[in-house]
């Protein structure tokens, strides 16, 4: 009887300890990368290959490269959500655009800035409206990005001179702005960008706000944040970067 | 950019599959767990049906989104124990269609006639039996209509798992939107995918509904 016990114990055993083996031997070190691929050039799905790719992406795959990671995982999360998954542990830094603010500095830490960018004013192309000003915006009906920093520096500057709408994301926006329904967006520079790309409108101003983004990590986690601000300079001061430029925003970068 | 449609529609099947599992494992938890609770409030002891009321409210009370946020995010930071996000959404799914389910199979149960129960009783069967030979059967008829029509709902919340990171079907819509920057079209095909899914989920529980058709139950005749 007693043998009928020993030969799954025996089994068990060895799966227990090749286990552990297993995992000592191969202890890879993997970068747990949050995004939000929902915002070109700066990371989104390609449809071609189904892969998440982008601007954002590439920097942090060579940021990773430089400190020493073998393999950077990345997880695709609502924007709202890349926050709380940070303080939770679920990934270990987040590169999704986001630009720096003090509300943000609060909840998580963030490295140096890497990408800084204006406000746009897309109008419809023939539509005749000449943006020099903030106050060529007064009497228009202006469409915004909730919770954006468009959304923000149309309610300072141009308050109640004009029909602010605000829309959930920018497509709808977008939207708005193509079927007449509004006069003009103001949203970030890549976006913008992208939008006269492939639709009839035209970006008539650029406000010189200078957001700037940054790759944010767990509040306190200073060592991995010196490690990504090191390698995130050297990467700025060498050829890569201009070709990561030259790739994803061609020659008209900001 | 012109869009290649052909290339397009693999994303959306990939999501709609994930959204498909999601929905099917999170309506099957909801409903053991919902089932429980309902026998619970209708045969259970004062205690039990206290724990089992209170646990129904609280959960109706809370939106989904709480609830992902809360086993997703607020549990692996006060604990360290982390579920990987599909596991979490069934779970969270789940917890909230059952909560709803127990009301529709408290409805159900509540429309078995007392006679039949009394008279079940009275020929020796114990209160067990008479739950599992004389009620449910019944009881799960008349659910029917409801529950597909829980099912519903619950297929079309699975889209606010990615706030947990699960690539469903109105995510994979949202990345060919963003890419394209043509909603009408990405979100109207992810659209016309739910509608095919819920039709063909109605239609496979009315088929059920007239299989295990019994003559003369009102309300077992379902059309869903």
């Amino acid at each position: 009887m007693r043998y009928r016990f020993l030969v799954p114990m025996f089994i068990v055993a060895v799966l227990v300890l090749t286990g552990v083996l297993g995992c000592v031997q191969k202890q890879e070190m993997v970068l747990v990368v949050g995004t939000s691929a929902d915002f070109p050039p700066f990371e989104y799905k390609d449809p071609q290959t189904g892969e998440i790719v982008g601007f954002d992406i590439e920097l942090i795959k060579l940021i990773a490269e430089k400190i020493g990671y073998d393999k950077v995982e990345i997880k695709d999360m609502d924007f709202d959500s890349l926050i709380p998954a940070l303080g939770a542990g679920q990934i270990d830094v987040a590169i999704a655009g986001i630009t720096i603010t003090d509300e943000r500095k609060q909840q998580v830490d963030f490295s140096i800035p890497y990408w800084s960018a204006d406000q746009a004013v897309v109008i419809r192309k023939g539509s005749g409206i000449t943006i020099n000003d903030v106050k060529d915006l007064y009497g228009l009906n202006i469409g915004v990005q909730t919770g954006t920093t468009g959304a923000i520096y149309v309610e300072e500057h141009v308050g109640e001179n004009a029909t602010i709408k605000e829309y959930p994301t920018y497509i709808e926006a977008l939207q708005a702005l193509i079927t007449g329904q509004i006069d003009a967006i103001v949203v970030d520079t890549p976006v913008a960008q992208r939008f006269t790309q492939q639709y009839d409108v035209e970006i008539a101003h650029v406000f010189k706000t200078g957001e700037q983004y940054g790759i944010a990590v767990k509040k306190g986690n200073t060592d991995l944040l010196n490690k990504i601000n090191n390698a995130l300079q050297q990467i700025m001061n060498s050829e890569d970067w201009n070709k990561l430029i030259e790739k994803y925003f061609g020659s008209s970068s900001s | 950019m012109t869009v290649n449609l052909g290339e397009a529609i693999r994303p959306l099947l990939d999501g709609a599959k994930v959204s498909l599992e999601l929905s099917i494992l999170s309506i099957l938890l909801g409903m053991a767990v919902g089932l429980l609770i309902a026998i619970i409030e209708v045969y259970g002891g004062k205690i039990l049906r206290y724990i089992a009321l209170g646990y129904e409210n609280a959960i109706r009370g809370v939106p989904l989104l709480v609830i992902y946020f809360i086993l997703y995010y607020s549990i692996p930071m006060m604990t360290g124990f982390s579920m990987d996000p599909f596991t979490t959404a069934v779970i969270g799914l789940g917890i909230r269609s059952s909560a709803y389910q127990s009301q529709i199979f408290r409805g159900a149960i509540q429309a078995v006639e007392e006679g039949q129960i009394e008279a079940a009783l009275a020929l020796g069967m114990s209160k067990w039996q008479v739950i599992r030979h004389i009620v449910l059967p019944q009881a799960l008829r008349i659910s029917l209509p409801g529950w597909m029509n829980e099912y519903t709902i619950v297929l079309k919340d699975t889209s606010i798992a990615i706030a947990i990171g699960v690539i469903e079907l109105t995510r994979q819509a949202r990345y060919l939107v963003s890419y394209y920057l043509r909603p009408f079209l990405f979100y109207g095909m992810a659209a016309f995918i739910y509608l095919v899914i819920v039709l063909s989920i109605g239609y496979l529980a009315g088929y059920l509904g007239k299989k295990y058709q019994i003559i003369g139950l009102g309300g077992g005749v379902t059309r869903a």
